[in-house]
């Protein structure tokens, strides 16, 4: 999934970038509200962590601002601020949760995954399509019930198709997904992940749709 | 305020009052026994000299009689009466105790001081002054505990962090540097640490014991201690020419000095600093001028506001040192708090300015001088 991060403090923003890649995430730091906004304006992300005291413009504006433009994307708000009106605060100006510093990186990851899983309509903290399992909290991944390894960038994209099976996505939109800034991207890499996601899984599990982009299918409810 | 009158007033009132009952009792008594023998001697007067003698020890005895009896029952009433009288009078004194012994430490407002007697009234004056005496020792405390909590949970949350990323990291590369930057956040910890307990001593510090002192060597020593990371920095430290004497503490006003002048060096990235003391009319005025990153315009006022309140008003304000000139450079952002409260202690004002040509910062500190 791709994050964008937010925070001001470089000795946190290095461990939470490096934390949340950690998870499987590609993620964008930014260190003030202003360039937050211009990422998000210009950019497609899952989820945002977002520090709230920071220069030029403070993160509960940013937070305003977002929900003002009807994005409706997840926000996870890490504050050293910490009384309950704080929070009240917080979460009326549009967060979807709070983590107090210090906080647990384990807490944020599970946190996030939360986030992530009812953004994308999927209850189940584990997803399933196709006789594919994949659990975001372990990263295991599992093909009728034996285990598969993949590769980083291949469960990313997995993931990303798993988190609504039944709706296509295109390469632009697996790319977005893949890659923060600076990553280098190569010209066919989504269309060598997708094979090396077919061999692995079976050839019907990813199908394409020209034109459109890539899905994989619906389990019958 | 609307004192109770005086205490010794009013016992001295009652206990006139008192006396003066039992007094007038008394001669009523003695003046009707004195006329009931004066008839009795007229209507029966004394046949014979020696019985004239024996009537005068008996009527004198009588009415010495009469004059005690009453005497004798009043004094016990006299007593219950000034009993009644002093127990009134020293109701409020009760009041008082009652109040301070039904205290909670933490309960430090003023005592009532209406219908208190004048004899009493310095006393809970001095007790309310020691309340809130006591009141702003404690607000000190709790501002520094509640600013202390908030300005560590950033760096601990990163010490945190990067132990986690260190521990969960597959390359030796990462493990590495995560590991570095937890030496990095301890550093920055210990520098906050040391920040905010120069800061609660200065809270509790009243500026009292201000000594007459000349400027430019305390000026001199802090750009000596400096001179290092400044060289390591590349960056050039000026002490320009010109002195002041004011009334000051050296150590303090080393302190100021040397937080301007390394906030300067962490910010602004300048090639050159420069310090400077003149004595304009009746103020001495201490300069630091940086050619670096500067503010930018628009934050200037914003900057001086927190200045001006200080830390206290709002939390965020603690965090305008490493906002002011970049974020980058670690250091906790208390400097500009520490440096307000020693300009506050000697009386004096900070003033910040964009530098010559718009270029860097000047921040100056005026103090008044003296000869």
């Amino acid at each position: 999934m791709r994050i964008l991060l937010v925070e001001d403090d470089a000795l946190l923003g290095d461990a939470l970038q490096a934390g949340l890649k950690q998870a499987g995430h590609a993620v964008d730091w930014t260190r003030d509200g202003i360039a937050a906004e211009v990422a998000l304006a210009a950019e497609d992300y899952a989820a945002v962590v977002l520090d709230l005291g920071l220069p030029r413009k403070d993160g509960l504006d940013v937070l305003r601002w977002l929900r003002a433009k009807k994005r409706a994307l997840p926000v996870l708000v890490l504050t050293a601020r910490d009384t309950v009106d704080d929070r009240i605060k917080g979460l009326d100006a549009g967060a979807d949760d709070y983590l107090v510093k210090p906080f647990d990186l384990g807490e944020l990851n599970a946190r996030l995954r939360a986030l992530l899983r009812r953004a994308g309509g999927q209850p189940a903290p584990v997803l399933t399509a196709s006789g594919i399992t994949l659990d975001p909290a372990t990263h295991a991944v599992s093909h009728e019930g034996r285990a598969v390894e993949l590769s980083a960038k291949e469960y990313a994209l997995l993931h990303a198709l798993m988190q609504q099976p039944g709706r296509a996505l295109s390469r632009a939109q697996l790319e977005q997904h893949l890659y923060a800034w600076g990553d280098e991207i190569g010209s066919n890499t989504v269309e060598v992940y997708i094979h090396h996601l077919r061999r692995k899984l079976g050839a019907d599990a990813i199908r394409t749709l020209r034109g459109i982009g890539y899905v994989m299918a619906k389990d019958a409810a | 305020m609307k004192p109770g009158g005086s205490l010794l007033l009013r016992l001295v009132l009652l206990t006139t009052a008192a006396v003066a009952v039992v007094w007038l009792v008394t001669a009523a008594f003695t003046w009707r026994s004195a006329l009931h023998e004066i008839e009795e001697l007229l209507n029966h007067p004394p046949a014979t000299a020696s019985h004239m003698q024996e009537d005068r020890a008996d009527i004198a005895g009588e009415i010495a009689e009469h004059l005690l009896t009453p005497m004798l029952y009043a004094l016990p009433g006299l007593a219950l009466v000034l009993l009644v009288a002093v127990g009134i009078s020293l109701r409020p004194l009760r009041r008082i105790a009652d109040d301070v012994a039904a205290r909670a430490p933490n309960r430090l407002t003023p005592i009532a001081d209406s219908d208190t007697p004048r004899e009493i009234l310095p006393l809970v004056q001095r007790l309310n002054e020691l309340f809130a005496g006591i009141d702003r020792a404690l607000e000190n405390e709790r501002r520094f505990t509640a600013d202390a909590s908030h300005e560590l949970r950033t760096p601990l949350a990163a010490l945190k962090a990067q132990a986690q990323v260190a521990l969960a990291a597959t390359d030796e590369t990462q493990r590495r540097h995560a590991l570095d930057q937890i030496l990095v956040g301890c550093d920055r910890a210990t520098h906050l640490l040391t920040q905010l307990l120069t800061l609660a001593r200065l809270d509790a510090d009243s500026g009292e014991a201000l000594q007459p002192l000349t400027l430019r060597p305390i000026a001199a020593d802090v750009l000596a201690d400096a001179a290092g990371g400044a060289i390591a920095r590349h960056c050039e430290l000026v002490l320009a020419d010109g002195d002041a004497r004011v009334r000051g503490d050296v150590a303090l006003l080393q302190a100021l000095l040397r937080n301007l002048v390394d906030n300067a060096l962490r910010h602004a990235a300048p090639s050159r600093i420069e310090v400077a003391i003149e004595q304009q009319g009746h103020r001495a005025v201490l300069s630091v001028s940086d050619n670096g990153k500067g503010i930018p315009e628009g934050e200037i006022e914003a900057v001086q506001q927190r200045f001006r309140r200080g830390a206290s008003a709002d939390s965020s304000a603690v965090l305008a040192g490493s906002a002011i000139q970049g974020t980058d450079a670690p250091g906790s952002g208390l400097g500009l708090s520490i440096v307000r409260r020693i300009a506050e202690l000697h009386g004096g004002s900070l003033l910040l300015e964009h530098g010559p040509d718009d270029r860097g910062l000047v921040v100056s500190l005026h103090l008044p001088a003296i000869n």
